[in-house]
């Protein structure tokens, strides 16, 4: 047959059938969540959706997750992606206002502690063994930072309702993580570590994840700041200084989330000269932000959703409720009026994309545990990626704090 | 009664409405926040009236009726007070100052109340452009004719209104040159300007009738003169000041308006008719562009004068009367500040030393709020 074909003889031609360089898969993946995104504009919905749905599709397209998952490549550029965001969040993030307004101190603590205790409490009465309750409640207590930083950019929202749930949503993230830890810590002890390696562990994460935040704040300040500012120079070097710390994170063992979210708090909380505008990071992190969507959206798995919808939802309602309740009890001594703390509660509903990262460093660690723990948060995480970005849009619309014209 | 009847009210009293700055501090930028602003500062009693304005990103102040200067002064400290602890709790600053040095007014949202949106329907961009804050100064008058003789015979001393108050050099990020920039943006408007050479209320009231059949006007509020009459206040309204940097500089230009106004009432030191208005956009581009560095023509005396030297002559033929109304110490200030600089210099003094916009808005919030004067309040004398 090839001997017949005319063409074989062309040595420079390609090998037929076709091997498509993977470059061309993901450019395809890439323009098609733009231009999904678009659409999704147009139609009044928020552009995330449209990457999360890209990714689903992608995941159905190719199948097997050890594609489209976190194969180590993929897994690297979506966390320096993550890291970029939640240090772009921490900047945005002025910790002065807890001393200015200490209710909202007590509203932070009080949304997630309900959160944590409600989902927790739930998870029991579904009959889940404590520590994945606890698991589930950890993550249900976090409010996703990149659905948040990324519906808040894309409408350039300003305002009392933006500002509480950046705010908001930045601290839960971090509660979120220390108790994940110390609930690792306590698997740590079920499978009979000693006291103080128990102890150790959280406080060495915490700790740990600050004093790295610390050295990359204090560069951020010395070194962008006497760069020129011109052809994007100081966010370049900004860019490079996150990458480090993500990169020292992992090799440190510490937490990702934490150090980039403390790197970015205290970079603008040191400006003292306010000197450094707060970095946007532009293109990059428009970019950063479709990778992340279209990678969750990839690791969602609607399979699990039969199996774990009643306790998925439950998770998703208790939240909702928790979070809510902490919210309006002390919305009127931070200076909030009911109305607009309805819509600060509906804004909160995001749950954190870490999740999967999580998901999977338990699984890899206990595989059985993580089993438990994914059908659950994986399938609520599916049903809020859907709800809330749209929410979050809605009622940052309705508080009036998107800008005029742009689509809501 | 109606709307154009001529309220009296006592001679020489005095009322302020300043318009400030709400301001996020996270960037410096203008914020949506007066709506919450309000709700908070409304909650516990203060003294000082909040009112909404044009933009989200503006509130107004205004005081009740004062006799005296510094009792008007005490009021607008105290209502300084309700604002700042509600901007705390919202995480807001809170600026005064006639424009923000960087904001961009295409991103301004305009307040939620029909008036402002049928405004913006009007005006198009200019009336989110309008994103500027002044200090507005009310002086009652016992008739409305005293109030038109009033206001013409104010616009003699107009230039030095805006030079004394001029915070507003720098625009959309960019320093504009002037000192006040923000007139420019009122004289984009059809209906600023001086008001129309009416000595008598009643003549006012058939120009204003007939600017009313034809549709052009609905109220006295859609005249946007530098002088006008107010008259259900019962009061002549100046409108040509920036909002300061300080309270005790509003208080200041308020002495400064009392004075002169009794001065002129009292005195009487020159004809007021048509040849007043001769020189006047000339004058008052002068103050606006150079501050108390420019240079006007005294449309009584027919002759060019340094807007610093009549202003100093001023005061000097003011001081019987600042005694009389007990703004003579006010005055001092006003005369200090003749010599060492207005707001504006303030703001480019500021700017020079520490080349940031966002920190420069801090700097006047700081400012503001009376925390930064030991540090940076002493102005360099002019060489």
């Amino acid at each position: 047959m090839n001997d017949v074909f005319p063409l074989s003889g062309l040595h420079f031609l390609p090998a037929w059938p076709l091997q498509l360089h993977p470059m061309v898969g993901f450019g395809v993946v890439l323009l098609f969540a733009v231009v999904a995104g678009e659409a999704a504009s147009r139609l009044y919905l928020p552009r995330i959706s449209a990457y999360v749905l890209t990714g689903v599709l992608l995941s159905f397209v190719r199948g097997t997750p050890e594609i489209t998952g976190l194969v180590p490549a993929a897994h690297q550029v979506y966390e320096l992606a993550f890291a970029l965001l939640l240090f772009e969040l921490g900047q945005r993030i002025d910790l002065g206002w807890l001393r200015r307004n200490p209710w909202l101190l007590l509203t932070s603590l009080a949304e997630s502690g309900l959160a944590f205790a409600a989902v927790g409490a739930l998870m029991l009465l579904f009959g889940q063994p404590p520590i994945a309750a606890a698991m589930i409640a950890g993550l249900a207590v976090a409010t996703g930072p990149a659905v948040v930083l990324g519906i808040c950019k894309d409408t350039t929202a300003r305002g009392q309702i933006t500002d509480r749930v950046t705010l908001l949503c930045a601290l839960n993230s971090c509660y979120s993580f220390i108790m994940i830890g110390i609930a690792f810590a306590w698997q740590h002890d079920v499978t009979a570590a000693p006291l103080t390696v128990t102890l150790l562990h959280p406080l060495y994460l915490v700790l740990g994840s600050v004093v790295l935040a610390a050295l990359a704040a204090w560069a951020a300040q010395y070194l962008p700041a006497r760069i020129k500012p011109i052809h994007s120079n100081q966010t370049l070097a900004s860019v490079a200084l996150i990458i480090i710390t993500a990169a020292l994170a992992e090799t440190l063992q510490l937490s990702v989330i934490i150090s980039l979210l403390c790197a970015g708090m205290l970079s603008r909380n040191l400006d003292r000269s306010h000197r450094l505008r707060p970095l946007d990071f532009g293109l990059i992190s428009r970019f950063a932000l479709i990778v992340v969507f279209i990678a969750s959206g990839t690791l969602l798995q609607p399979e699990t959703f039969a199996a774990a919808i009643l306790p998925a939802l439950g998770v998703v309602a208790a939240r909702i409720l928790a979070k809510g309740i902490g919210i309006f009890v002390f919305a009127r001594p931070s200076g909030l009026s009911l109305r607009k703390a309805s819509l600060l509660s509906i804004g909160m509903l995001p749950m954190s994309g870490a999740t999967l990262l999580w998901v999977e460093s338990t699984s890899s660690v206990w595989p059985a545990l993580g089993e438990q723990v994914a059908a659950v948060v994986l399938t609520a995480l599916l049903i809020m990626e859907l709800i809330a970005p749209p929410a979050l849009q809605f009622a940052l619309h309705q508080a009036d704090e998107t800008r005029e014209g742009s689509p809501a | 009664m109606s709307t154009m009847d001529f309220a009296t009210s006592t001679a020489l009293s005095l009322g302020v409405e300043l318009e400030l700055q709400v301001v996020s501090r996270l960037d410096g930028d203008l914020t949506r926040g007066a709506t919450e602003l309000l709700a908070l500062i409304n909650r516990t009693p203060h003294r000082g009236d909040f009112k909404p304005e044009m933009t989200e990103s503006m509130i107004e102040v205004s005081t009740a009726v004062h006799q005296n200067c510094l009792a008007l002064g005490d009021e607008l400290l105290d209502a300084r007070r309700a604002v700042l602890d509600a901007a705390d709790r919202l995480n807001l600053l809170i600026c005064g100052g006639g424009s923000h040095p960087f904001q961009h007014w295409a991103e301004r949202k305009i307040f939620d109340k029909p008036r402002f949106h049928e405004l913006n329907g009007l005006y198009g961009y200019l009336a989110k452009q309008f994103t500027v804050f002044g200090q507005h100064i009310h002086v009652g008058c016992e008739s409305g004719d005293i109030a038109m003789k009033l206001l013409h015979a104010l616009s003699r001393y107009l230039p030095h209104f805006i030079a004394l108050s001029a915070a507003s050099p720098f625009y959309q990020g960019v320093d504009s040159a002037f000192d006040s920039s923000r007139l420019n943006v009122v004289s984009a408007f059809p209906l600023s300007g001086r008001a129309p050479m009416a000595t008598t209320w009643q003549d006012f009231v058939t120009y204003f009738d007939e600017m009313k059949d034809l549709g052009v006007v609905q109220s006295m509020k859609d005249f946007y003169w530098d002088i006008r009459p107010k008259p259900e206040f019962g009061t002549v309204e100046i409108r040509v000041c920036d909002t300061p940097l300080t309270i005790q500089r509003a208080t200041e230009l308020a002495a400064l308006a009392q004075t002169v106004c009794r001065f002129l009432i009292e005195e009487d030191p020159f004809p007021v008719n048509e040849s007043l208005y001769a020189v006047y956009t000339v004058n008052r581009f002068q103050a606006a562009r150079f501050g108390l560095d420019g240079e006007i023509i005294d449309p009584v005396e027919k002759r060019r004068i340094p807007l610093r030297e009549d202003l100093l002559a001023l005061l000097d033929r003011l001081a019987p009367h600042a005694a009389m109304l007990g703004t003579a110490r006010l005055l001092e200030e006003l005369r200090i500040a003749a010599r060492a600089g207005n707001d504006a210099s303030w703001i480019r003094r500021t700017y020079a030393q520490r080349r940031s916009l966002p920190d420069l808005i801090w700097q006047q919030a700081g400012l503001w709020a009376d925390q930064l004067r030991a540090e940076t309040t002493p102005a360099a004398p002019l060489p």
